[in-house]
């Protein structure tokens, strides 16, 4: 029973931190798991995948509400996201565990510099105001702010976006991460898509996503409901906390702590990869 | 075509959007509550019955009897099951509507979906 709780516990502090940062809570849940409790990676994946899909559903209702999730993107990118994240759950199950603990940690890295970018990037790329042509109808628009400005933008470079989109979804299979760290910069940064549609798009997709890597860890026997469920109870009541405390702390104080914790992470992350550690 | 019927049309459209949002939206409530349910049914269950929580799942074609035997196993995978199919009965409810409205490259897009959702539930079920 104390480990339950004591997942529960670990599982909130992840589903915080990751929605205080729009990350979701598998990126801090895995490691946490992996290198304070002893859970082997894959269970810990698998755990996470799961939460993930729990956070995205939960996640997604109010986002559908406000209109901020474009439907017909996302459909569009979860057919390579989706294919990706098979293709990555069958890779993770056959992979030895310190390669996959040190293509974790690269992972870590590489979301770190991606957060970094993305907030140096903020400001830089206005919405158009003339959107162009959209012939597969994949425009969007929100009402956005007190002021209730419309805000209409058309995604563009689809076929770069559907490409990037399968390596969001290989790594989501891998690392039951979701693929929000990776699907919310190419949609903002290369699709040209705002950053709140990015998110909430990405929110809802990463629940498929997820689940369909979920399914292949199910089958490969990494599902521990003694895991599962304090990590799905502790990322819902986390992402709860974390959506007020995102609301109250400024942005550059939230990318400081995500830079220097996705540090320590990954260094940890490899260091376990080479046996160093144990 | 005229304005006239280009702007009913595309009311149509805006309106048969928001139908779709709505009908999305429920069912990722229905799916989350029903699952949230019966993993919280499990967990009680195994609370009471003083039994540790099982580190492994029960097979899928025993949830049935383990239901009515009010074991805390089979509650956990009918909600896990559930939590896993929520997101891709939101697929096929997109699916559905672009049917609805003959939209067929999103009926396409929709199919492929399902097509990866099956791929998976094969490699994950079987």
């Amino acid at each position: 029973m104390l480990e339950t709780i004591e997942y529960f516990v670990i599982a909130s502090f992840a589903g915080t931190l990751g929605t205080m940062l729009g990350l979701g809570g598998g990126v801090f849940l895995v490691p946490i798991l992996t290198l304070s409790f002893g859970v082997p990676l894959r269970v810990a994946i698998a755990a996470s995948a799961i939460s993930v899909v729990a956070n995205s559903v939960s996640g997604s209702r109010r986002y559908l509400e406000l209109r901020y999730t474009n439907l017909r993107l996302a459909q569009v990118l979860l057919v390579t996201t989706t294919l990706g994240a098979l293709i990555g759950g069958l890779v993770a199950v056959s992979l030895p565990a310190g390669v996959l603990k040190g293509a974790f940690a690269t992972l870590l890295a590489v979301i770190a510099v991606l957060m970094i970018r993305r907030q140096l990037a903020i400001g830089a790329s206005a919405v158009e105001l003339e959107p162009p042509p959209d012939p597969y109808r994949l425009g969007g628009l929100y009402i956005d702010g007190p002021a209730g400005e419309v805000v209409r933008y058309v995604p563009h470079r689809i076929r770069s976006g559907l490409s990037l989109s399968t390596l969001a979804g290989v790594a989501s299979g891998m690392f039951g991460i979701g693929g929000g760290p990776l699907s919310v910069p190419v949609m903002n940064m290369v699709m040209g898509v705002p950053l709140k549609a990015a998110a909430s798009t990405s929110a809802f997709m990463v629940g498929l996503t997820a689940s369909v890597s979920a399914l292949v860890y199910l089958s490969a026997g990494f599902v521990n409901p003694a895991i599962v469920i304090p990590a799905v109870f502790g990322i819902i009541v986390g992402a709860h906390f974390g959506v007020g405390l995102a609301l109250r702390l400024h942005p550059r104080i939230l990318v400081v702590i995500f830079v220097a914790v996705m540090s320590i992470l990954s260094v940890f992350m490899y260091l376990d990869a080479i046996g160093a550690l144990s | 075509m005229s304005g006239r019927r280009e702007r009913a049309l595309e009311r149509l459209q805006r309106r048969r959007l928001t139908i779709l949002y709505r009908v999305v939206g429920r069912i990722l409530t229905t799916g989350l509550w029903f699952s949230i349910g019966f993993l919280a049914i499990g967990f009680l269950l195994a609370i009471l019955q003083r039994e540790p929580l099982s580190e492994e799942l029960t097979p899928l074609r025993d949830i049935p009897s383990a239901i009515v035997d009010i074991e805390p196993g089979g509650f956990i995978d009918l909600g896990l099951v559930a939590l896993l199919l929520t997101p891709a009965a939101a697929v096929v409810a997109t699916l559905t509507a672009a049917l609805r409205q003959r939209d067929w490259p999103f009926v396409g897009v929709g199919i492929m979906l399902v097509v990866i959702i099956l791929l998976s539930l094969i490699t994950g079920l079987i």
